[in-house]
C-alpha cells in the first residue's frame, strides 16, 4: 500500500469556507477564550490547534509558513521573547506537515497524538526559555501546566474538529 | 525560484523561517519589545477593537465593570469592618470595665480635639442630658485624662492633664510610704508632681489621685515618677517629672465619673476603680491594704507586687 492510499486527511477534505471558519474560531479563541478557560495555569492553545490542523491540510511548506505567522501572532499577544513561538510553531508546522506527507493516517487518534505531542514540545521550548535557567520553576510548570495544557488543547482540538470540521 | 520549485522547498522555507525567528529572538530585549509593541498596535489593533465589541456583546465588559464595582465596594467594606472591629474591641473592654465598677460611669467618645504637639483639650459626646456636670473626672481604662470644664446639652469640653491650667491633688505611693502633692503640667509639656521639700520619691513610684480637693476620687492612676527635677521654687518644693499612664494621642473612648457626693464635698476614696479589693492603692510589698483578697483580679496591679510581707 502506497502512502498516497492512506487517505486524504479529513481537514484537507474540508471546504475552504469550513476551514476559514476553523481559522476564525481559533483566532477568536486565542484572543478571547484562553484567559476565561484557564484552569490552574493551563489553557487550550488555539494557535497550536490552528497550526497543527493547517499543517495537516497544507503539508510541510504551508505548515511552516502557518506556524511562523501563528507564532508571530502569539508573540505579539504575549510581548515577551519575541520570536520564540514563531520558532517553535514553525518547526512544529514543518514536522506535522512532513508527517502528514509521509506517514499520516486519517484517524482521530493520530490527530489527538499530534496535538498533545506538539503542545508538549512547544511547552518544553517556551517554558525552558522563559524560566531563564531557573530549572526549579521550569520543573514545577512543566510537570503540572504542560500535561494539563496538552490534554486541554487536545480536547479543544477534538471538539473543534467535531463541531467545525464535521469530523 | 528554482529552489522553491524543488523537492526541498518545504525544508528551505522552514529553515528560513526558523532562522528569521532566531534572529528575532536574538535581538536586544528593547528592540524585541519595540517590534512586538509595533506589531501589537498595527496588526492587533483592529482585532482588539473587535475583541472589545465582542466582549461587550458577550456581556464580559458589563461583568467586568460590575465586578470592579463590587471589588471597590468590598474593599471599602473591609476597611470599615476593620475600623468597627477595633472600635468593638475598645467598647467591649470599656463595657466590661464599666460593669465591674461600683460607681456611676458615663461612657463617651472623643469627637474633637486640638491638634497641637500634645492635645490639651478634648470634646466628648456627652453633656447635661447624660448627667454630666462641670469638674467631673474623665478617665480611660488606664487612668486619668482630665476633667470636664464646659458642659453643653449633648457635648462637653475636657481639660486634659497636659493643659497648663490643669492641676490634681495627687498621692505618691512609694515602697513603704505615701506622699501627698499636686500634679500639674509644666510649660515645656512635661507633667510634674509637686511634693513637700522633704518628701521621698523614687523613679517608678506610682502616682494616683489623692481624693482631696473635691474633684477626683482617690486612687485613679495618673502615672509614675520618671525622674526628679532640680528645685525651681527657691528650695521650697520637690518636683518630679511624671510619666503618664494614658497616652493622650490614642484616646478615642473614655468615661465620665458622675459625682456621687455634693459639689464641694470631698469625694474621698469612694470609687476604688483601679484597685479592686484594696482600701487604697497598694504599695510595693504591701498586703495590709488588701480588704477583700479573694476578689483580686488576675491582671490587677497587685499581681506584680512582691509576695505578702506583713506590716
Amino acid at each position: 500500500m502506497s502512502l498516497a492510499t492512506r487517505g486524504t486527511p479529513w481537514v484537507a477534505r474540508m471546504s475552504r469556507r469550513r476551514f476559514a471558519v476553523l481559522v476564525l474560531v481559533c483566532v477568536i479563541g486565542a484572543l478571547l477564550l484562553e484567559g476565561p478557560l484557564e484552569i490552574g495555569g493551563a489553557s487550550p492553545d488555539f494557535i497550536l490547534i490552528l497550526v497543527v490542523y493547517g499543517a495537516i491540510r497544507a503539508g510541510a511548506f504551508g505548515g511552516s509558513v502557518l506556524g511562523f505567522v501563528g507564532g508571530l501572532f502569539r508573540d505579539t499577544l504575549l510581548l515577551m521573547h519575541f520570536g520564540l513561538h514563531a520558532l517553535g510553531l514553525t518547526v512544529i508546522g514543518y514536522v506535522v506537515g512532513k508527517l502528514r506527507e509521509s506517514l499520516y493516517l486519517d484517524a482521530p487518534a493520530i490527530d489527538t497524538l499530534l496535538l498533545a505531542g506538539s503542545k508538549m514540545v512547544l511547552d518544553v521550548l517556551v517554558l525552558g526559555v522563559a524560566s531563564g535557567g531557573a530549572w526549579k520553576a521550569f520543573e514545577m510548570r512543566f510537570f503540572w501546566e504542560a500535561p494539563v495544557s496538552a490534554l486541554y488543547t487536545t480536547l479543544a482540538g477534538a471538539l473543534l474538529a467535531r463541531l467545525v470540521g464535521g469530523r | 525560484m528554482a529552489l522553491f520549485r524543488s523537492a526541498w522547498r518545504a525544508e528551505v522555507m522552514a529553515a528560513t523561517l526558523a532562522a528569521a525567528s532566531l534572529v528575532l529572538l536574538a535581538l536586544p530585549e528593547a528592540r524585541q519589545d519595540a517590534i512586538a509593541r509595533a506589531a501589537n498596535h498595527v496588526v492587533l489593533l483592529p482585532l482588539a477593537g473587535a475583541r472589545d465589541v465582542m466582549g461587550g456583546y458577550l456581556g464580559l465588559r458589563e461583568e467586568n465593570r460590575r465586578l470592579r464595582t463590587q471589588l471597590q465596594a468590598a474593599r471599602l467594606e473591609l476597611g470599615a469592618t476593620e475600623g468597627l472591629r477595633i472600635q468593638n474591641r475598645d467598647l467591649s473592654r470599656m463595657l466590661e470595665f464599666r460593669e465591674d465598677q461600683p460607681v456611676d460611669l458615663v461612657p463617651t467618645r472623643v469627637i474633637d480635639r486640638d491638634f497641637g504637639t500634645l492635645p490639651t483639650t478634648f470634646v466628648i459626646d456627652v453633656g447635661r442630658e447624660d448627667g454630666v456636670q462641670i469638674d467631673q473626672p474623665v478617665v480611660t481604662l488606664e487612668g486619668l485624662i482630665g476633667k470636664t470644664v464646659d458642659v453643653g446639652r449633648s457635648a462637653s469640653e475636657v481639660m486634659l492633664y497636659s493643659h497648663p491650667e490643669f492641676s490634681a491633688s495627687a498621692m505618691l505611693v512609694g515602697g513603704d510610704h505615701l506622699e501627698y502633692g499636686v500634679v500639674r503640667a509644666a510649660p515645656d509639656g512635661d507633667v510634674e508632681l509637686y511634693l513637700p521639700l522633704r518628701s521621698r520619691s523614687e523613679p517608678g513610684d506610682r502616682i494616683v489621685t489623692s481624693g482631696y480637693g473635691g474633684t477626683f476620687p482617690r486612687g485613679i492612676p495618673i502615672g509614675a515618677v520618671e525622674r526628679g527635677r532640680e528645685d525651681q521654687r527657691l528650695g521650697l518644693q520637690k518636683i518630679d517629672v511624671v510619666r503618664p499612664v494614658v497616652d493622650l494621642g490614642s484616646v478615642g473612648v473614655a468615661f465620665v465619673l458622675r459625682r456621687l457626693v455634693d459639689p464641694g464635698e470631698s469625694v474621698g476614696d469612694v470609687p476604688r476603680l483601679y484597685w479592686p479589693g484594696y482600701a487604697y492603692p497598694p504599695m510595693a510589698g504591701e498586703a495590709f491594704g488588701l480588704a477583700v483578697p479573694d476578689s483580686l483580679p488576675a491582671d490587677s496591679a497587685a499581681s506584680d507586687l512582691a509576695p505578702a510581707a506583713g506590716p
